[in-house]
C-alpha cells in the first residue's frame, strides 16, 4: 500500500471524481452562454498559470512578481510563432512555454545570492524591464499596438471560438496538473520543497540548492509561459496592456488564497479569483436596476473586493481552500470509522 | 548646462518625495520587520484627504496639511491594530500578500469616495518662479524641497533626542532588549505605522500642490519606494534619504538625455534596472547591514 | 589511512578565532565524540567537514580524498551524511519524505521522469521506498510515518533527523547533539540506535555531544576542544583524566 502522500490521489475515489468532473466539463460547451465559456476559457487558463507559479513560490518558497512577465513571453512567443511563421499550435504552445522556460532560468539566476525579499524586488524588476522591451521593440513586439495572432486550427478546424477553444485547454490543462502532482510526489519535487523548507539541510543532504532553483524556474516559467500562450490564443490580440502588474498580483493571489504548494489549491485559487469580479458584476448589474451608481462603483468594488479577500482568506485560513477542502473531508469520515 | 540644471532639480524635488515615503518603508521594516506595499496608497489617501478638506472647510493649505497628519497617524494606528498585528511572525508572502491586498482596499476606497478622474488641487503656491541665477525655479519646488528637508530633520531629531525615538531605536535594534528593559514594543509597532502613514501623506499633498492635481496615479510613487530603499538600504533612514535622492535624479537624468534616444518610458525603467544592478554588486544597499544566517 | 582526516583547519569570523589548526582523524568503524565548553568550535569543526563554512586554511579528507573545496551536496554525493544541533528538518513534509529526500544522491530521475511517472524513473521511486521503509522499521518510528514533522515531539524529529542522514547511507556520519532536549529514557534509545549504526552498519561517527555519562560510553576516542583549538584526544579513560580537560570544564585556564 503506498503512502497517501507518494500517491496521486490521496483517496480510492480520487481518480473516477477526476474523469466525472473532466466529463461534465467537456459537456459544458454544449449548453454555455459564450460570456461563461470565455470564463470557464480564462479559469482553464489561469489554472495552469497559478500550478506554475505554485510550483516556483509555493513548493520551492521563492517569491516571484514576474509571472506576468513570463506570460507576457509566451504570448509574445506565440504571437510571433503562429503570425509570423505559422506554425501550428501544437509545436507553438511547447515552444513558447520553452522559450518562457529560458527566460525565467535566466532571471533565477539572481536567486543564487537573493533571497525572500530581495528575489522578489528582483522579479518585480524584471517585470518592469521586460514591459518595456515589450513596448520599444517595436519590430518583434508590435509596440503599444501590439500583435494579432491567428487562431489555431487542428485537422483543418479553426479553434476560432472560446467554444472550441475551451476543448484544448481542458486536456492541456488536467496533463499540466497531473505532471505537477508527480513532479511533487518524486525526486524533483521533494528537492524543491527541501530547499523552501531548510535550504542549508537540503544542499547539506545532497541536494544542489542552485541548480534546483534553476529547475524550478524553469519548470514554473513553462507552465506560466504556456498559459500565456493560450492567453494569447484566445484574446486574438495582445499588447503590453494585458500584461500590468496587477496581474501578477492577481496570480499571487491566486495561490494564497488557494493553498501554496498544492495542486488543488492552484485550481481552486485560480477559480476563485477569476470567478470573484465575474460575480461582483452579475451582482452589481443586477443591483444596477434600483441603484444606477453601482455601474460607476463597480471598478472600485471589483478592487475592494479582491483586496478583502486576500487580507481576510490569510487571517481566517492561511492554509488555503485546498487545506480546507481536505479537512473538511477528513470531518466527514470521522463519524463513519 | 540649464537642462542639466532642470533635470537635477527635478530630480531633487521628486526624489525629495521618494526620500518621505521611503523613510515611511524603512521605518515600519526597522520597527517590526514587515513589508508595507501599500506606502504608495498611504500618499495617494494623502493627497485626497487634504483635498477633501480644503475643498469642504476652505481652511489655510497648512491647517488643511496638519489636520491630514492627524488623519493619517489615526490610519496608521487603525490599520495597525486591524490589519497587520496578527501578521507578526508570519511568513513573509503573507506579510507581503496583506499589504499587497491592503493596497488594493485603500485604492478602491479612494475611487469609490472620488472617482477616478483627475481632480484639480485648488492652486497653494504662488505662481510665478524665482530666478536662481539663470534658472526659473517655480516656488512649488523650493516650498516643497523646503518642507521635505524640515520633515526630515525633525524626524531626525525626533529619532536622536527624544524618549519616544530612543524606544523606536532600541526596538530597532532588538526587540528582545527593548522588552526587557521596559519599552512598550506593540505601540512602537503602532507608531511605525503611523509616522510612515504620515510621511507619506506630507510626500502625496506636496505632489498635489505641485502638480495642481490628484488622481490614482500618485499611487504609482509607492513602487519606486522599493528600487530607494533596495538603493539605501532596507533598514537605514539615511539610506532611504539619500536613495530617494538619488532615485530622482537618476530618473530625470534618464528621462530628459535617453528618452530621445530609446522613444519614451526610460524614466520609468531607469530605477528598475538600477534596482537589478544594484542587487547584483551590492545587495544590503549603499547604508544596509548584512545580517549574518545562523546554521 | 585513515576513513576521515581533519588536518591543521583554521576558520575566522571576521576577528574572531573560530578554530585554529584543529586536527583529527577517525578510523574505519570508529565512533569518535567531540566535546568542549560551549563556544570551543564543535559545530564550526562540523560545518568544516560537511562544507557549510569554507576555512581559510587546512584541509578535510574522506578515505584519501580531498573534499576541502568541495560543496555541501557534492560531498553528500561521495558519502558523508549528518544532523543539525538545531535540528535541520524539512516541517513541510511527512516523516517518509523527509527521509526520501536522503535518498536524493541515490537516484538519478529527473523532472521529465518524475512528471510523467513513466518507465526507470517510476521503478526508481519505488526502489527507494523500500529502503526508506527498512530505515523508518529501524528506527522505530513506523507509526509516525505518514506525520508531518512539524508535528512530532522534539525527541522524535531528532529521530527523524538521524534516518534522513542514515537513507543516505554515509560512509562518514556527523551528528551534531543528537541527545540534546532529551529525557533519560530517550537518550537510552537512541544511544542503543547509534551504537547499531556503529557496529551493525559499520557506519564511521563523529558525534558532538553534551551528556558526559553517555559520551563516556558510547566513544571509542574522544576529542576535545577549547577556544577553537584541540587541547586532548584519546580514549574516554585517558580524557578522563586529563588535566587540562578538567580545568577547560572548570573554566580554568589550563597551562
Amino acid at each position: 500500500m503506498t503512502p497517501p502522500s507518494l500517491r496521486l490521489f490521496r483517496t480510492r475515489a480520487g481518480l473516477p471524481a477526476l474523469m466525472a468532473f473532466c466529463l461534465a466539463l467537456c459537456s459544458l460547451p454544449a449548453f454555455a452562454s459564450s460570456y461563461w465559456l470565455d470564463v470557464l476559457c480564462r479559469i482553464g487558463i489561469a489554472t495552469i498559470g497559478a500550478m506554475g507559479l505554485n510550483i516556483l513560490t509555493g513548493s520551492t518558497g521563492q517569491i516571484s512578481l514576474g509571472n506576468a512577465a513570463f506570460l507576457a513571453v509566451g504570448a509574445y512567443a506565440t504571437a510571433a510563432l503562429a503570425g509570423r511563421f505559422e506554425l501550428p499550435f501544437v509545436v507553438v504552445i511547447p515552444l513558447s512555454g520553452a522559450i518562457a522556460a529560458v527566460t525565467g532560468m535566466l532571471f533565477g539566476i539572481p536567486s543564487l545570492r537573493l533571497r525572500g525579499l530581495y528575489l522578489a524586488m528582483a522579479t518585480l524588476a524584471a517585470h518592469f524591464i521586460v514591459i518595456f522591451i515589450a513596448v520599444h521593440w517595436e519590430s518583434v513586439t508590435g509596440g503599444v499596438n501590439g500583435l494579432a495572432v491567428p487562431a489555431p486550427s487542428l485537422f483543418g478546424i479553426e479553434l476560432d471560438d472560446d467554444r472550441r477553444l475551451f476543448l484544448l485547454i481542458l486536456p492541456l490543462a488536467v496533463l499540466l496538473l497531473l505532471f505537477a502532482r508527480n513532479l511533487a510526489r518524486t525526486r524533483p519535487g521533494r528537492a524543491f520543497i527541501a530547499i523552501r523548507d531548510q535550504d542549508i539541510a537540503a544542499e547539506v543532504i545532497g541536494i544542489d540548492v542552485f541548480r534546483y532553483k534553476l529547475i524550478s524556474f524553469a519548470v514554473s516559467s513553462f507552465y506560466v509561459g504556456v498559459a500565456g500562450s493560450l492567453l494569447a490564443y484566445q484574446a486574438r490580440l495582445i499588447s503590453p496592456e494585458n500584461f500590468p502588474i496587477t496581474l501578477a498580483i492577481d496570480y499571487l493571489a491566486m495561490i494564497i488564497v488557494g493553498g501554496l504548494g498544492s495542486v488543488l489549491g492552484s485550481v481552486l485559487g485560480a477559480t476563485f479569483i477569476t470567478v470573484l469580479p465575474e460575480a461582483l458584476r452579475v451582482g452589481s448589474g443586477s443591483l444596477s436596476g434600483r441603484y444606477p451608481a453601482m455601474v460607476e462603483l463597480f471598478a472600485s468594488l471589483k478592487m475592494g473586493v479582491f483586496g478583502l479577500t486576500i487580507i481576510l482568506s490569510l487571517a481566517f485560513q492561511p492554509q488555503g481552500m485546498a487545506a480546507r477542502w481536505h479537512s473538511s473531508k477528513i470531518w466527514r469520515k470521522v463519524p463513519a470509522s | 548646462m540649464e537642462l542639466f540644471l532642470q533635470l537635477l532639480l527635478n530630480g531633487l524635488v521628486v526624489g525629495g518625495i521618494y526620500a518621505l515615503v521611503a523613510l515611511g518603508f524603512v521605518i515600519i521594516y526597522k520597527s517590526s520587520g514587515l513589508l508595507n506595499f501599500a506606502q504608495g496608497e498611504f500618499l495617494m489617501l494623502g493627497a485626497y484627504v487634504c483635498l477633501a478638506i480644503l475643498e469642504e472647510t476652505r481652511v489655510p493649505f497648512v491647517a488643511a496639511f496638519l489636520l491630514t497628519l492627524v488623519f493619517s497617524v489615526a490610519l496608521g494606528l487603525l490599520l495597525e491594530r486591524v490589519v497587520l498585528r496578527p501578521l507578526l511572525g508570519q511568513p513573509l508572502i503573507s506579510v507581503i500578500m496583506v499589504t499587497l491586498g491592503l493596497s488594493s482596499v485603500l485604492k478602491a476606497v479612494v475611487q469609490a469616495l472620488w472617482g477616478s478622474h483627475t481632480r484639480p488641487f485648488p492652486p497653494v503656491f504662488a505662481t510665478e518662479p524665482v530666478m536662481l541665477g539663470p534658472l526659473p525655479v517655480s516656488q512649488g519646488y523650493l516650498w516643497s524641497l523646503g518642507c521635505v528637508a524640515l520633515l526630515l530633520v525633525l524626524l531626525t531629531l525626533f529619532f536622536r533626542f527624544t524618549r519616544l525615538g530612543l524606544a523606536m531605536r532600541a526596538t530597532a535594534f532588538s526587540q528582545q532588549v527593548a522588552l526587557s528593559m521596559g519599552i512598550p514594543v506593540r505601540r512602537i509597532f503602532a507608531l511605525s505605522w503611523s509616522i510612515a502613514a504620515a510621511v507619506s501623506a506630507a510626500g502625496g499633498m506636496l505632489l498635489g500642490a505641485m502638480r495642481g492635481g490628484v488622481d490614482g496615479s500618485l499611487a504609482f510613487y509607492g513602487l519606486k519606494v522599493i528600487p530607494v530603499v533596495i538603493l539605501g538600504g532596507m533598514d537605514s533612514i539615511s539610506g532611504a534619504i539619500a536613495g530617494g535622492l538619488i532615485i530622482g535624479v537618476l530618473e530625470n537624468f534618464s528621462g530628459g538625455y535617453l528618452d530621445p534616444l530609446v522613444g519614451g518610458g526610460a524614466k520609468d525603467v531607469a530605477p528598475f534596472v538600477a534596482l537589478v544592478l544594484i542587487l547584483m554588486v551590492k545587495p544590503h544597499g549603499l547604508f544596509g547591514t548584512a545580517h549574518a544566517r545562523r546554521v | 589511512m585513515a576513513r576521515l582526516e581533519v588536518s591543521a583547519v583554521s576558520l575566522r569570523f571576521g576577528g574572531v578565532n573560530a578554530l585554529r589548526e584543529v586536527s583529527f582523524s577517525v578510523a574505519d568503524g570508529e565512533l569518535v565524540a567531540l566535546i568542549g565548553p560551549n563556544g570551543a568550535g564543535k559545530t564550526s569543526l562540523l560545518n568544516c567537514i560537511s562544507g557549510v563554512c569554507r576555512p581559510q586554511s587546512g584541509k578535510v579528507l574522506i578515505d584519501g580524498e580531498d573534499f576541502t573545496s568541495l560543496r555541501p551536496h557534492q560531498r553528500a554525493r561521495r558519502g558523508l551524511a549528518r544532523t543539525f544541533q538545531n535540528l535541520g528538518l524539512f516541517k513541510g513534509m511527512t516523516v517518509l519524505e523527509n527521509l526520501l529526500v536522503g535518498r536524493h544522491t541515490h537516484q538519478k530521475s529527473s523532472v521529465l521522469a518524475g512528471g510523467l511517472w513513466f518507465g526507470r524513473g517510476r521503478r526508481e521511486e519505488q526502489g527507494q521506498l523500500e529502503a526508506v521503509l527498512a530505515i523508518i522499521e529501524f528506527l522505530e518510528l513506523g507509526d509516525l510515518r505518514d506525520r508531518l514533522v512539524g508535528t512530532l515531539a522534539y525527541g522524535l524529529q531528532k529521530r527523524v533527523e538521524l534516518g534522513r542522514a542514515l537513507s543516505l547511507e554515509p560512509r562518514v556520519l556527523l551528528l551534531d547533539e543528537p541527545m540534546a532536549g532529551m529525557n533519560s529514557g530517550e537518550k537510552d534509545q537512541l544511544a542503543r540506535l547509534i551504537i547499531e549504526v556503529n557496529e551493525r552498519r559499520r557506519t564511521t561517527i563523529a558525534m558532538i555531544e553534551h551528556d558526559m555519562g553517555m559520551v563516556m560510553n558510547l566513544s571509542h576516542r574522544i576529542c576535545v576542544l577549547d577556544f577553537g583549538a584541540k587541547i586532548a584526544d584519546g580514549t574516554p579513560e585517558e580524557i578522563r583524566n586529563h588535566p587540562g580537560v578538567q580545568a577547560a570544564y572548570l573554566g580554568q585556564k589550563a597551562h
